[in-house]
C-alpha cells in the first residue's frame, strides 16, 4: 500500500505542476489574469467581446492548454510503451523506438515534406512509416528460427536502419534552402504546434492503448520471465506480446505526429519509476505514465522559459536524460530497480 | 491409469534428429528423473512434455488429452514447470513471483483477489519462505529461489512438476534440502519429471529412472532396477561402481576416482 | 595500334598545355584583396555556394560550370535551359556539405567563385581543400545588400562583361537609393513592426542583425526580433507567446504551409498582423525573393517589401516591375500566366 501513496503524490504533483504552467509563458499572463478571465466566463459572458478578454482566453486556451496536455499525453505515451518494451524484451536499455517506429516515422515525416508539405499529410506519413518499420520487423523475425526476442530485436535494428538510410537519402535529395531545415528541425522535436484539433483526434487512440497495456501489466510480469515460462504459466505468448507492440507502437507513432522524435524519456523514465515503485507492472505502468507526464511537461516549460529562444524539446530531454540515465547504469548490476 | 504418457515421440531441430522413438509413462505421486549426457536430449523432451514444441511424429497425452490440443492456459492448471534458478532482469518481490501462478485460473482481463493473495500466501508458507514474501527475488539466495519458483508452482494448482536439472546451482546443502521437499511433496501425491546430471539423486528419490542416449530410450524402470554399474558405465562412457553405503543406500562411484587416470571420452 | 595510341597522347598534351591556365594569364586583385592569376578569358566558373552561383547566372548562365544542388523541376521554365544539362557537383553551403571533388575535376571550371562571409571561418578549410585542383580561387564579397553595385562590376570586370554588368548594378544602386530614400522619410513612430516566420509552423525567426532578414530593416521596417543571431545558419526557434507579444504589424514568410494555416489558426489569432490580413508570402519562383539563399532577387524583393510595408510611402507597380526585372536579371520575359504563377500562394 506503500505504493498507492506514491502514485497518489505523483498525481497530485502533476496536477500541480500542470495547473502552474497554465500561468507561466512568455506572454505575461499570469494567476490574476486567469481568475480575471474565469471570473469573465463565469458571469456567463463571451470572451470573444472583449480584445483583452479574448486575447487572454487564446492564451490559456490555444496555446498554454494544448501545449500543456500536449506534454503530458507525449510524456506518458512514451514512458509506457518504454515500460512495455522493457518488460516484454527482458532488457531495462530497450526504449520504444526498438522496432524501428521511431525511424520509420522520421522517414514518412521527411519524404511528406519533401513531396507534399501540408502538415496533415506530414501526420499521416509518419504514422503509416512508424508503424510500417514495426511490421516489417516482425515480418524479418518470423522469417528466421531462433529465439523470437532476439530475433525481433535484430528485425528491429535492420528496419530501424533501413529507415534511416532513406531518411538520410530524403534529406540529401531535398531542397537546401526549403525542405532540409523544416525536416531537421521536425526530427528536433518539440510541442509547439500542437493544437486543440490534433489533441482531439490523438488522445482518444493513445488513452485506448494505454488503457490495453494497463489491463495487461500481469501479463508483463510473466513475460519477462522470459517466453517458455511465461508459456508454462498459461500465457498466450504470441497474442499478449503482439497486442503489445501494437498498443505500444500506436502509442509512439501518435506521440511522432503531436511533437516529432523526443528521445530518451521512453528510455529513462520507466528507469525512474522502477527506482521508486519497484519493477511490478502493475503498479509501474501507471506510474510511469504519471511521471512520464510529469518529466516532459517539467522540460517544456523549461524549453519554453528559460531562454527567450526555445531549446527543442527532444535536446533538452536528451540533455537531462543523459545524466540520469548513468546514474541508473551504476545500478545496473543490482537487478535494475 | 497413466497421468502423463508419451508415445514413440520423435523431435528433429533443423533437420537434426534430438529424439527418436521416445516413450515412457508417468503415475500419480511418481518422481521421473531424466538421466543422459550433454546433448541427449533431456530438455527437449521436457518441452515436448510441456507443450512448447510438438512432436514430429508420436503423441503426447496429458491426463488421456493430446498436448497439442489443449489451451495453454488448461495445460498450465495440470503442468507446472519449475525453471533453474535464474538471473532475473526485474527484482520482482517474491510475492509476485508467486501470484503469477495464479495467471491460469484468472479470465482474460483480470486483478488478483484476496483469494489468490492467500492461495499464494499459503505456498509459500509450505516452502517455509513465508518470511521473505516481501523480499526481491534478486536478493534472497539460490535455495530460496527455487523455493519460491516451487511455491509458484504449488500455487498455480498443478499436480505435475517440471524440472529441468533443479539442483544446478545450489550449494550441497540446498540441494538436499530441495530433494528432500521433492520426495515429501510426491508423497502427497505431486508428480515430479526431472533432468539430473546425477544418477545419486535418482536413487535418492527412489522413483523412476530413464536413460536417454543420442536422443534413444536406453532404459527405464525403478531407479534400483535400472542404476546399475553398466548403465551407467555405457551411458556415460566411464567405469563406473555402484557401491552400497553403511546406512544401506546406494552411491555411484567412478573407477577413475580410485585410479587417477582421466578418462578417455 | 601503338602508334595510334602515341598520336592521341600528343593530342592530348597539346590540348592539355594549351588550356593550362599559364598560357594566357592575367593577374586580377579579387575582393578580399588577394592577387590572383586567372585565365585571359574565363570560359566556365563554379559557384562554392549557391548564392555566387546565382552571381554568376545573373551576369551570363552560360558560364556557369556545375550547380550547387539540383533543379527542383517546377521552377525550371524559368530558367536558362543550358542549366539542365549541367552536373550537380554540390558546394559549401551549411549542414556540412561539401562538393563532389571528382566531379568538379572532370568538369575543370577555369576559376572557382566563393562569396567569402565575414562570419565564416570556414575560407581555410575551401582554400585547402580546393589546392589540389589547381584552380583559382577568386573571393567575393557581399555580406550585405550594399555590397551588390560593387560585386556586379567586379563580375563585369573578371568575366570581361562589363556593360551588361554596369546595367546591373546600375539598378542596385537605383533600388539601394530608393531604399534609403523611403528609410529617411519615415519618422520613428511610423515604423512598421515586422515579424519574418520561418518554417512551416511559422516559429523559426531571424535576429535583427541577421543576413536572412537584411530587406526588412533596408526597407524601413523593425525587425520584432531583437537579438544578435548566433549563428550564420539562424532559424532560432520561438515560442508562440513570444510571438504574441511582439504583436507585429506585418509578417513576411516563406513558408507556404504556414501561410495557409495563418488565417484559420486560432493561436494566431489576435495578432495584429493577422487581424489586418498584412501577411504576406514572399515569392521564391524560380529564386527566394528575400533569402534562402540571399541571392540579388533581393533588389527586386526590396521593392516588393517596401511596398508591402509602407503602400502610400512606396508605390509599386508589381506586375511592370517583375516583367523588367526578370527580363534584365533572368533575360526571361514574362506571360501574364507567369505572373500569376509568380504571386499565387
Amino acid at each position: 500500500m506503500k505504493h498507492l501513496w506514491v502514485v497518489i503524490l505523483i498525481s497530485v504533483l502533476l496536477m500541480a505542476c500542470a495547473l502552474c504552467s497554465f500561468f507561466l509563458g512568455r506572454y505575461p499572463a499570469g494567476l490574476s489574469d486567469g481568475i480575471g478571465l474565469v471570473s469573465w466566463m463565469v458571469q456567463s459572458k463571451n470572451p470573444s467581446m472583449d480584445p483583452d478578454m479574448r486575447l487572454l482566453e487564446n492564451i490559456f486556451f490555444n496555446i498554454r492548454m494544448p501545449r500543456i496536455l500536449g506534454a503530458i499525453l507525449v510524456g506518458s505515451a512514451l514512458s509506457v510503451s518504454g515500460a512495455a518494451f522493457q518488460s516484454m524484451f527482458i532488457n531495462p536499455l530497450v526504449s520504444p523506438g526498438l522496432l524501428g517506429v521511431l525511424a520509420g516515422a522520421s522517414f514518412g515525416a521527411a519524404m511528406a515534406m519533401v513531396f507534399f508539405k501540408s502538415f496533415f499529410a506530414v501526420q499521416v506519413s509518419a504514422f503509416v512509416f512508424g508503424c510500417m518499420a514495426v511490421f516489417l520487423s516482425m515480418g524479418l523475425a518470423r522469417l528466421f528460427k531462433g529465439d523470437r526476442l532476439l530475433m525481433l530485436i535484430l528485425g528491429g535494428i535492420v528496419s530501424g536502419s533501413f529507415f534511416t538510410a532513406l531518411l538520410s537519402m530524403v534529406k540529401y535529395l531535398a531542397d537546401p534552402y526549403d525542405q532540409l531545415p523544416a525536416i531537421v528541425f521536425w526530427l528536433m522535436g518539440g510541442l509547439s504546434s500542437v493544437t486543440n484539433q490534433t489533441l482531439g483526434y490523438v488522445c482518444v487512440p493513445i488513452l485506448t492503448s494505454m488503457g490495453i497495456l494497463m489491463a495487461l501489466t500481469p501479463y508483463m510480469n510473466a513475460l519477462s520471465m522470459g517466453e517458455e515460462e511465461a508459456r508454462s504459466l498459461g500465457v498466450h505468448v504470441g497474442l499478449i506480446r503482439f497486442i503489445l507492440i501494437a498498443c505500444a507502437t500506436l502509442m509512439s507513432a501518435l506521440t511522432i505526429i503531436m511533437a516529432g522524435i523526443i528521445g530518451w524519456v521512453g528510455l529513462v523514465v520507466p528507469h525512474m519509476a522502477r527506482m521508486i515503485v519497484g519493477p511490478d507492472n502493475r503498479v509501474l505502468i501507471p506510474s510511469a505514465a504519471l511521471i512520464g507526464g510529469l518529466y516532459l511537461l517539467a522540460m517544456d516549460d523549461l524549453s519554453r522559459l528559460v531562454f527567450t529562444v526555445e531549446i527543442p524539446l527532444g535536446i533538452l530531454t536528451a540533455l537531462c536524460g543523459i545524466p540520469f540515465f548513468v546514474l541508473v547504469l551504476r545500478h545496473a548490476r543490482k537487478g535494475w530497480g | 491409469m497413466n497421468f502423463i504418457s508419451v508415445n514413440q515421440v520423435s523431435y528433429a531441430y533443423s533437420g537434426t534428429p534430438v529424439l527418436s522413438h521416445v516413450s515412457l509413462s508417468v503415475t500419480k505421486g511418481d518422481i521421473l528423473s531424466v538421466l543422459g549426457p550433454n546433448g541427449s536430449g533431456k530438455t527437449t523432451l521436457l518441452k515436448l512434455i510441456l507443450g512448447f514444441f510438438q512432436p514430429d511424429s508420436g503423441t503426447v497425452h496429458v491426463d488421456g488429452q493430446d498436448v497439442g490440443t489443449f489451451p495453454t492456459r488448461m495445460l498450465a492448471r495440470k503442468i507446472a514447470y519449475v525453471p533453474q534458478v535464474h538471473r532475473m532482469a526485474f527484482s520482482f518481490r517474491m510475492m509476485d513471483v508467486v501470484m503469477m501462478g495464479r495467471i491460469p485460473h484468472k479470465p482474460f482481463i483480470f486483478r488478483y483477489s484476496k483469494k489468490d493473495k492467500a492461495l499464494a500466501e499459503t505456498a509459500m508458507e509450505r516452502m517455509g519462505i513465508a518470511h521473505l514474501k516481501d523480499r526481491s527475488y534478486t536478493e534472497v539466495s539460490g535455495g530460496e529461489r527455487q523455493l519460491c519458483l516451487i511455491a509458484r508452482a504449488l500455487a498455480q494448482g498443478a499436480d505435475t512438476f517440471v524440472m529441468d536439472e533443479p539442483v544446478s546451482g545450489l550449494d550441497y546443502g540446498n540441494q538436499v534440502r530441495l530433494l528432500t521437499t521433492i520426495r515429501s511433496l510426491a508423497s502427497e501425491g505431486y508428480t515430479f519429471i526431472k533432468t539430473t546430471h546425477f544418477p545419486d539423486h535418482a536413487l535418492w528419490m527412489s522413483g523412476q529412472v530413464l536413460m536417454l542416449k543420442k536422443g534413444r530410450v536406453v532404459i527405464t524402470g525403478p531407479s534400483d532396477d535400472v542404476i546399475t554399474q553398466a548403465s551407467l558405465s555405457d551411458l556415460y562412457h566411464l567405469d563406473m561402481d555402484v557401491a552400497h553405503t553403511l546406512c544401506g543406500t546406494r552411491v555411484c562411484v567412478p573407477d577413475a576416482m580410485r585410479t587417477g587416470r582421466v578418462p578417455l571420452q | 595500334m601503338k602508334k595510334k595510341m602515341n598520336i592521341t597522347g600528343i593530342i592530348l598534351l597539346i590540348w592539355l598545355i594549351g588550356s593550362a591556365p599559364g598560357a594566357k594569364a592575367r593577374t586580377i586583385v579579387d575582393m578580399a584583396g588577394r592577387h590572383v592569376i586567372v585565365p585571359e578569358v574565363i570560359r566556365s566558373v563554379y559557384g562554392s555556394s549557391p548564392p555566387a552561383t546565382n552571381l554568376i547566372y545573373a551576369v551570363d548562365p552560360g558560364r556557369i560550370a556545375g550547380l550547387n544542388f539540383p533543379l527542383n523541376g517546377k521552377d525550371d521554365r524559368f530558367l536558362d535551359s543550358r542549366l539542365k544539362d549541367l552536373p550537380v557537383a554540390g558546394g559549401w553551403f551549411g549542414q556540412g556539405r561539401t562538393p563532389n571533388m571528382e566531379t568538379l575535376l572532370s568538369i575543370r571550371p577555369d576559376i572557382v567563385l566563393v562569396w567569402r562571409h565575414t562570419l565564416s571561418m570556414k575560407d581555410k578549410d575551401m582554400e585547402a581543400a580546393l589546392k589540389p585542383l589547381g584552380v583559382p580561387l577568386v573571393f567575393i564579397v557581399m555580406d550585405q545588400l550594399d555590397d551588390y553595385p560593387a560585386v556586379f562590376r567586379f563580375m563585369g570586370h573578371l568575366l570581361g562583361d562589363a556593360e551588361r554588368a554596369e546595367a546591373l548594378a546600375l539598378y542596385a544602386e537605383q533600388t539601394l537609393s530608393r531604399m534609403k530614400t523611403l528609410r529617411d522619410s519615415i519618422p520613428e513612430k511610423d515604423r512598421v513592426s515586422v515579424y519574418y516566420a520561418e518554417n512551416n509552423d511559422g516559429l523559426s525567426t531571424e535576429c535583427t542583425d541577421s543576413i536572412h532578414s537584411e530587406l526588412i530593416p533596408v526597407c524601413g521596417g523593425d525587425n520584432v526580433h531583437l537579438c544578435q543571431a548566433a549563428s550564420t545558419y539562424g532559424m532560432q526557434k520561438i515560442s508562440m507567446e513570444q510571438v504574441l507579444l511582439y504583436n507585429p504589424q506585418v509578417i513576411v514568410t516563406h513558408a507556404l504551409e504556414f501561410y495557409r494555416h495563418v488565417f484559420s489558426d486560432k493561436r494566431w489569432r489576435g495578432i495584429r498582423a493577422v487581424n489586418d490580413h498584412r501577411v504576406y508570402l514572399i515569392p521564391r519562383t524560380p529564386m527566394n525573393w528575400f533569402d534562402r539563399p540571399p541571392s540579388f532577387m533581393r533588389l527586386l524583393g526590396a521593392r516588393w517589401l517596401a511596398h508591402a510595408l509602407y503602400p502610400r510611402r512606396y508605390p509599386f507597380d508589381q506586375d511592370e516591375e517583375t516583367r523588367d526585372f526578370y527580363s534584365l536579371f533572368l533575360n526571361r520575359p514574362l506571360s501574364d500566366q507567369d505572373l500569376k504563377d509568380i504571386f499565387k500562394p
